[in-house]
Parts: C-alpha cells; sequence; structure tokens
C-alpha cells in the first residue's frame, strides 16, 4: 500500500471497533487490556483489549478483556453486551455479531491512582 | 477452617459460565483483589502476608510493580466456586477467632456479591501480631 494512504477497516475489524467503543463508554469500565489474542489490527491502528474471530456465516465472535470497577460482574456483563449489541445494530453490524466474550481481568478501587488509568 | 470441596476441574484460572450469549471470565487476579479488600475491611487486619511476603511486597510496592491488595492471598478458582486461603498480621489485643470469623463472612460476602462465585471456603492463618510502634525505630543508646 502505498504510503500515506490509511487501509479502511474490515467489517471484523469496524465490529471490534464499535464493541470496543461501546464497552469502554460503560461508566463502570475504566480501560481495556490487550495483549495475547486480544488484540485486533488494521492498518497501523491497533485496537488493544478487543477480538472478532470468525465463526462462519459472516459472523463474529467478539472478545473482550477490562478492566472495571468494584461492582457486581455478573449483571455487568449482561449490560455491556446490551450495549454491544445495540452499538453494533446502530452501526448496521448487528447481523454480523455472534457471541459476545467477556474476560474481566482486572479491578480498581475508587480513590486509587489505577482507578483513573488510562483507557488503553 | 476449611469448608466442603471445589467442584473445579483445578487447573482452571478463571470461570466461565456460558449463557448464549457468550462467556464470561473472571481472573484469578480479581477474585485476589476482592478477596485482599475484603479483609483489610475487617477491624483488628493490620496487614497482609508472611514476614518475606510482607518485605517483598514494601520493595516491588516502592518501585511501583507490587500490588498490596493480593499479598497474602491465594485463590483457585473454578467455574462456579471459588477457595481463598488469607495469609493475616492481627493487631495485639483483638481476639484472634473473632478477627478469623469477620475475615471469613467478609470475604465471602464480598467475593460472592462482586463476581457471583459461590465461596467454598476461606483459610486464614494468622502469621503475626502487630504491636503498636513496632514500626518505629528504637531510640539510640548513645546521643
Amino acid at each position: 500500500m502505498p504510503p500515506g494512504l490509511q487501509q479502511a477497516p474490515s467489517e471484523r475489524a469496524r465490529l471490534a471497533q464499535v464493541a470496543l467503543g461501546a464497552a469502554l463508554g460503560h461508566p463502570n469500565v475504566t480501560g481495556a487490556i490487550g495483549g495475547g489474542s486480544f488484540v485486533t489490527t488494521y492498518g497501523e491502528t491497533r485496537l488493544e483489549g478487543v477480538s472478532a474471530t470468525a465463526v462462519g456465516g459472516d459472523r463474529f465472535s467478539v472478545g473482550l478483556r477490562l478492566r472495571v470497577t468494584m461492582t457486581p460482574l455478573r449483571p455487568l456483563a449482561d449490560e455491556l453486551r446490551d450495549r454491544i449489541e445495540r452499538a453494533a445494530a446502530a452501526a448496521g453490524r448487528g447481523a454480523l455479531l455472534a457471541g459476545i466474550e467477556i474476560e474481566f481481568a482486572d479491578l480498581v478501587e475508587p480513590g486509587r491512582p489505577d482507578a483513573v488509568g488510562a483507557r488503553a | 477452617m476449611t469448608g466442603q470441596s471445589l467442584e473445579t476441574s483445578g487447573a482452571s484460572s478463571e470461570s466461565s459460565p456460558q449463557d448464549g450469549r457468550g462467556a464470561t471470565h473472571i481472573a484469578d487476579a480479581v477474585v485476589m483483589k476482592v478477596a485482599g479488600i475484603a479483609a483489610r475491611e475487617v477491624a483488628g487486619v493490620n496487614q497482609l502476608g508472611g514476614g518475606t511476603e510482607r518485605a517483598l511486597g514494601a520493595m516491588t510496592q516502592r518501585v511501583g510493580i507490587g500490588d498490596e491488595r493480593t499479598q497474602g492471598v491465594a485463590v483457585e478458582v473454578g467455574d462456579t466456586q471459588t477457595a481463598v486461603d488469607l495469609t493475616v498480621v492481627v493487631d495485639y489485643g483483638e481476639s484472634i477467632p473473632r478477627v478469623a470469623d469477620a475475615i471469613r463472612e467478609n470475604v465471602i460476602k464480598r467475593i460472592e456479591g462482586i463476581t457471583g462465585l459461590t465461596v467454598t471456603e476461606v483459610n486464614v492463618s494468622v502469621n503475626d501480631l502487630y504491636f503498636p510502634g513496632d514500626d518505629q525505630p528504637e531510640p539510640s543508646r548513645v546521643e
């Protein structure tokens, strides 16, 4: 690709972007943690903390690895799935979404320095 | 200080109850932090960890790589259950059985409330007693 041209994200990458944005918009989510399979790249852009895996039939399973505040985690996972499904539908990509796997990898306490950490 | 056996594969480090919309995993580190924070909330708990662990923890925290919330905490996490081992230092003068019971109660309440995992056992090991003034340097005998 000639230098200076930005590669357009694939449907997979767009879905990952929408899912990550929706998750990070939740007030109890303080960041996403990349590494391993939880990275989605397109062009020079890296989306840390999210994966989108093809499961057949032009559908993708989304995975998120998150840092969250002290809150009941099972209800939070359900809320995040709702938000992501709504965001994907609003972006015209609801039909692409298969399942949403959520990993709670870290927890922050209100008032601690890591509670206001970077949204990776 | 033990309960029933843990229904787990033993090797699993995450819990992953699956529903139709995808799995939810809770990392061991999350359960450890909740347990550590819950134990520290109990009156009479001075700090967590064994002697060596506390000394190493003080050094690693000073350089910003340690986390005192998981010091003295070990967990085994299964699909739906977890077991917790805690090493604590108790304030001198407190009733150790009372403090141990209070730790157990608070750790169970917090872990079950936050993670949804059932806590099968909380093993509390009292490693040391803290005397007020322990952390102050001894006055010099000479001027």
